[in-house]
């Protein structure tokens, strides 16, 4: 699954309508484009894009692997993309919307919200890891752009082997991240119980005492807060026991100048999507 | 990480009547558990603390974690790390005995030191149905039954214990 069919099935089911603001056949439940059938379950149209003017490969960039499908939307990054008709992806009431226009109005009329994608992770499973886990593609993103790419895992839990407890994995979906709370120094006592108490920004981690809680999250976790409705509250971190699973947290390994590690830690501490610099225009 | 089994009889002395197993069965928090507002959700909050469960067939549970209150839903947080003690319960007479070891913790112990000795502790149940356990008080939660329930049951092996030590 790529990083298109992650955001459009998961954001267009959070919406009354379907998420490509398009006609929907009532039977198959595909988009009509004007041109073309969008399948919304499978992330890709139904038929290969076309030109009016013929030529070998329609719209192709040859620096660019994607635009030679020609069954692709918005080059499989609808996060990063507006489509040709003129719709975009907003942040409103905390969820992703694709709606049409620069700007959006919500349902009463009497505000318009920004988009923007500042501390946006994008979780799409890929398969299993020897331990049970799930693994993942996640992409960073922020002030509407990409800022990395990599590869994590969540779940698993086979430490002895397959009679060992095993975890569920993150969900798939798209994930804020709140920039502007953070801690650099990291928490310097456990409760009683030995664990770091709970955080919603992103944090600086160390050990603490006799606990080894590098091992556990790495040194630095940022709190996942699910745009799509997901259940649970889980991080994203690094790991350095190396275990290769998580109890259902989001990790992305070992950290050392792992380049999802700073990425994420370099990330301007800055309000969340919400809030993105952009002209907000009065309601018409 | 070795595992320490920590051996714990809780002598329950019951202030009236005798408990039955439905009405101790099931989540218990710290009735004066702090909460603290979630930075960015208003009808959110959360709060560190520890968990009771006794199951009814005689299993019993310990979850030390963070726990989070949404609205009127309430569950244990998956992300935040967690230590998990199970064991079993019984009543004595009247009083509980409980005996339980660690099974699972999310944050290892470093350079191989030792879990804590077995402790004792003795647990009361009062007239008003409150549970004081290592002098705190605890409350029945429903909220916590399904979440608490699957905490403990999904750290349960089949075979040989795999805690994260």
């Amino acid at each position: 699954m790529t990083d298109a069919t992650a955001c459009c099935t998961s954001v267009a089911s959070s919406t009354a309508s379907n998420s490509t603001g398009k006609e929907r056949d009532a039977e198959s439940g595909n988009d009509y484009f004007g041109a073309r059938y969008y399948a919304s379950s499978m992330g890709r149209f139904l038929s290969p894009d076309w030109s009016a003017k013929v030529m070998p490969i329609p719209y192709a960039k040859l620096d660019d692997p994607q635009s030679l499908n020609l069954y692709s939307y918005v080059l499989n990054h609808p996060l990063n993309s507006i489509d040709p008709n003129g719709h975009d992806w907003f942040y409103v009431d905390k969820k992703w919307q694709w709606q049409k226009g620069s700007t959006f109005h919500d349902a009463d009329g009497n505000a318009t919200k920004d988009k923007g994608y500042a501390g946006l992770l994008v979780a799409t499973s890929t398969g299993k890891n020897a331990r049970g886990a799930t693994t993942f593609s996640l992409t960073l993103y922020d002030q509407n752009k990409v800022v990395a790419t990599g590869s994590g895992f969540s779940g698993g839990g086979w430490k002895n082997g397959p009679g060992d407890p095993k975890f569920g994995p993150t969900p798939n979906g798209n994930y804020e991240m709140h920039l502007e709370l953070r801690d650099s120094q990291g928490p310097n006592t456990v409760i009683d119980a030995n664990n770091p108490p709970h955080f919603n920004g992103i944090q600086r981690m160390h050990n603490i005492g006799d606990f080894d809680v590098v091992g556990a999250y790495g040194t630095v976790r940022a709190y996942l807060d699910p745009l799509d409705g997901q259940k649970g509250s889980r991080y994203f971190h690094g790991q350095e026991d190396g275990f290769n699973w998580t109890h259902g947290c989001l990790s992305y390994g070992k950290d050392e100048s792992h380049e999802m590690r700073n990425a994420l830690w370099n990330l301007p501490a800055q309000e969340s999507a919400a809030t993105v610099n952009r002209t907000v225009e009065a309601p018409q | 990480m070795k595992r320490l089994a920590i051996i714990l009889v809780l002598a329950a002395s019951v202030c009236f009547g005798q408990t039955k197993a439905k009405d101790t069965s099931g989540a218990w928090i710290n009735s004066k558990v702090e909460w603290q507002l979630d930075d960015f959700h208003k009808n959110k909050k959360w709060a560190q603390t520890e968990v009771l469960y006794f199951f009814e067939d005689g299993r019993f549970g310990i979850i030390d974690s963070s726990i989070s209150q949404t609205d009127d839903e309430m569950e244990i947080s998956y992300g935040d790390a967690q230590t998990i003690y199970f064991g079993r319960w019984r009543r004595t007479g009247a009083g509980i005995t409980a005996t339980y070891k660690l099974i699972y913790r999310d944050v290892p112990r470093r350079n191989g030191a030792k879990e804590p000795k077995a402790q004792q502790e003795h647990l009361t149940v009062h007239e008003d149905g409150e549970i004081v356990f290592r002098g705190l008080t605890f409350r029945k939660e429903p909220r916590l039954d399904a979440s608490a329930a699957s905490s403990i049951s999904e750290k349960l092996p089949s075979g040989k214990p795999g805690d994260r030590q």
